[in-house]
């Protein structure tokens, strides 16, 4: 307890001073980023965390602790009988709410025209889905996943040799856009077009199984290229990097799980636009 | 005195000339095969493992393993002076007898064999075939276990799946739905199908893509008909199905808009006439 009071202690002077240090360079939007982050990292407990209308608690009562998160009008519970470890609260693959019947995820947005043998770099948005994973003795256990975010699911192809996919509605971007970091990710799509012809593009779908999740303070990222090899055929595929120096990679769901990951691209055969 | 040892594995013990000798590579050569049989029936069930459900793969190797037995037993009986062609001939009759009894039991085989490489069907699918719909439990050598919506366990001889109607209702990722919501004539119907467009979009499993369809489908007797078509992945169709009605009523009741009961209306050609005729008669 006198740990935790010390951590909370050096915590709040830290805010304190890079507070006065932003004022004092009159740098309001990284002023309110950091009153209104800190919500993912790794944290001992006893904990409670608290963002817009999000909470998390872990209390301790006779040895028992208590995990309880309050989101969207929804209740967790559940008991944890490992004292003194750590949990991991951050992004992770946005497939699973409310209910993984897909690995697939579909972002669609408005067409744009690749020209031939180019390539060009976008930016897009993607769904956030919250992991919190119970780390003991160098484990990590799936403990809760929620979201912030309503859920829409689509078919990619047609209904007799269609996937279903997890859908997402975002906009192309040259620059970084400015989003929620408890609803929206960005997402760096680098697209190829080997193909000789001007390519059309609306659409990318990706294996949830090679998702790289990335996240500090201010953003949750991922980065990702599609190559066009031939009209209606191409490949998309993530990039084990994060789109800035520093961020910190987010515990992943299908790892914690034990899911073999035999392939890390999807290919689309059924057309992008 | 080692020579005197060695005659004594040639001694007849028998008429008909078996010696020990023969009855030692009778004995070899069927704990041979035992053996055989063993080793080769463990590593086919290895091999086979991931690939059919345990119950299968336990036959599997008593078959193999019963098959080389019976191979190693007929090349020993002649060291013991069995006439195999006796027993060839009493084979033949019995193969002859087991093949008319155990018809339907080869025709459950060959089926069971033929579903496996076809495939209509695997474990965990929900399937219809006659009159029994279910989950896939098992697909076994002879049969295919089906637990039914109640909870009831049956088994299908595999010759009946072969030769009837399979419906699976999972094979394809999707699946459509329909239902026909009727309105009142004096409700707005434009109104009543942005209300169920709004409901139906705000499901996450009524798909994106193919789109919902929502339109005025029949101007009935007692209501207009809008009809609701709905894609939802066929792995939920059921669930998305039942809590999307009630929404999309609760949803045009908030809009104003009401379901109407069956009603008839009645007009009279003279309304006067009627009333006095109904003064008289009372």
């Amino acid at each position: 307890m006198f740990l935790f009071c010390l951590i909370k202690v050096k915590e709040f002077e830290f805010l304190i001073f890079s507070l006065v240090f932003l004022i004092s360079q009159k740098d309001l939007s990284a002023i309110m980023n950091l009153i209104f982050s800190a919500m993912y990292g790794i944290y001992s407990y006893p904990v409670h965390l608290e963002k817009e209308g999000l909470t998390i608690d872990i209390t301790e009562n006779n040895g028992i602790y208590r995990y309880v998160r309050n989101c969207c009008g929804e209740k967790y519970e559940c008991l944890i009988s490992s004292p003194g470890e750590k949990i991991h609260v951050n992004p992770v693959e946005p497939v699973n709410l409310p209910k993984y019947i897909t690995k697939y995820l579909e972002i669609d947005f408005e067409r744009v025209l690749v020209s031939p043998e180019s390539n060009i770099m976008y930016y897009l948005t993607f769904p956030i889905e919250i992991g919190v994973f119970l780390e003991s003795k160098k484990n990590l256990e799936p403990l809760d996943l929620f979201s912030l975010q309503p859920a829409k699911y689509s078919l990619y192809g047609d209904p007799t040799n269609g996937e279903i996919v997890k859908y997402y509605k975002s906009y192309l971007r040259r620059d970084l856009p400015e989003v929620d970091i408890l609803k929206e990710g960005v997402l760096s799509i680098t697209i190829i077009n080997s193909d000789s012809t001007i390519a059309s593009v609306s659409k990318l779908v990706f294996d949830s199984y090679g998702m790289k999740v990335y996240y500090n303070e201010n953003l949750v990222s991922m980065v990702a290229q599609m190559k066009i090899y031939q009209k209606n055929i191409a490949e998309t595929e993530f990039l084990n990097v994060p789109l800035l120096v520093g961020m910190e990679k987010s515990a992943e769901l299908y790892t914690t799980r034990n899911i073999p990951a035999i392939k890390r691209y999807y290919l689309m055969e059924r057309g992008f636009d | 005195m080692s020579d005197s040892l060695i005659s004594v594995f040639f001694v007849p013990l028998t008429k008909s000339g078996v010696t020990t000798i023969d009855v030692i590579i009778f004995f070899v050569i069927l704990f041979s095969s035992i053996i055989i049989a063993k080793i080769i029936s463990i590593n086919v069930k290895r091999r086979i493992s991931d690939k059919i459900p345990i119950s299968d793969r336990e036959t599997v190797g008593k078959i193999i393993s019963m098959i080389i037995i019976a191979v190693g037993f007929l090349v020993a009986l002649p060291y013991i002076k069995v006439d195999l062609s006796g027993i060839f001939v009493a084979g033949g009759l019995l193969a002859i007898i087991i093949g008319i009894a155990g018809q339907s039991l080869f025709s459950n085989v060959i089926s069971g064999v033929i579903l496996f490489f076809e495939r209509p069907i695997k474990i965990g699918d929900i399937i219809g075939v006659g009159n029994v719909t279910g989950t896939v439990e098992n697909i076994q050598i002879l049969s295919t276990v089906i637990k039914t919506y109640d909870g009831i366990f049956t088994r299908i001889p595999n010759q009946t799946m072969f030769t009837s109607e399979i419906e699976n209702y999972v094979a394809h990722a999707a699946r459509r739905f329909e239902y026909t919501v009727g309105i009142r004539y004096e409700d707005d119907a434009d109104a009543a199908i942005k209300i169920i467009k709004g409901v139906v979009s705000r499901h996450p499993f009524a798909l994106k893509n193919p789109e919902p369809t929502v339109y005025v489908d029949k101007l009935d007797e007692s209501s207009v008909n809008i009809c609701v078509r709905v894609w939802a992945p066929s792995l939920v169709w059921w669930d998305v199905r039942m809590e999307l009605l009630w929404k999309i009523k609760l949803a045009l009741e908030d809009g104003g808009i009401q379901i109407p009961f069956p009603q008839r209306t009645l007009w009279f050609a003279d309304e006067a006439k009627c009333s006095l005729s109904g003064e008289k008669s009372r």
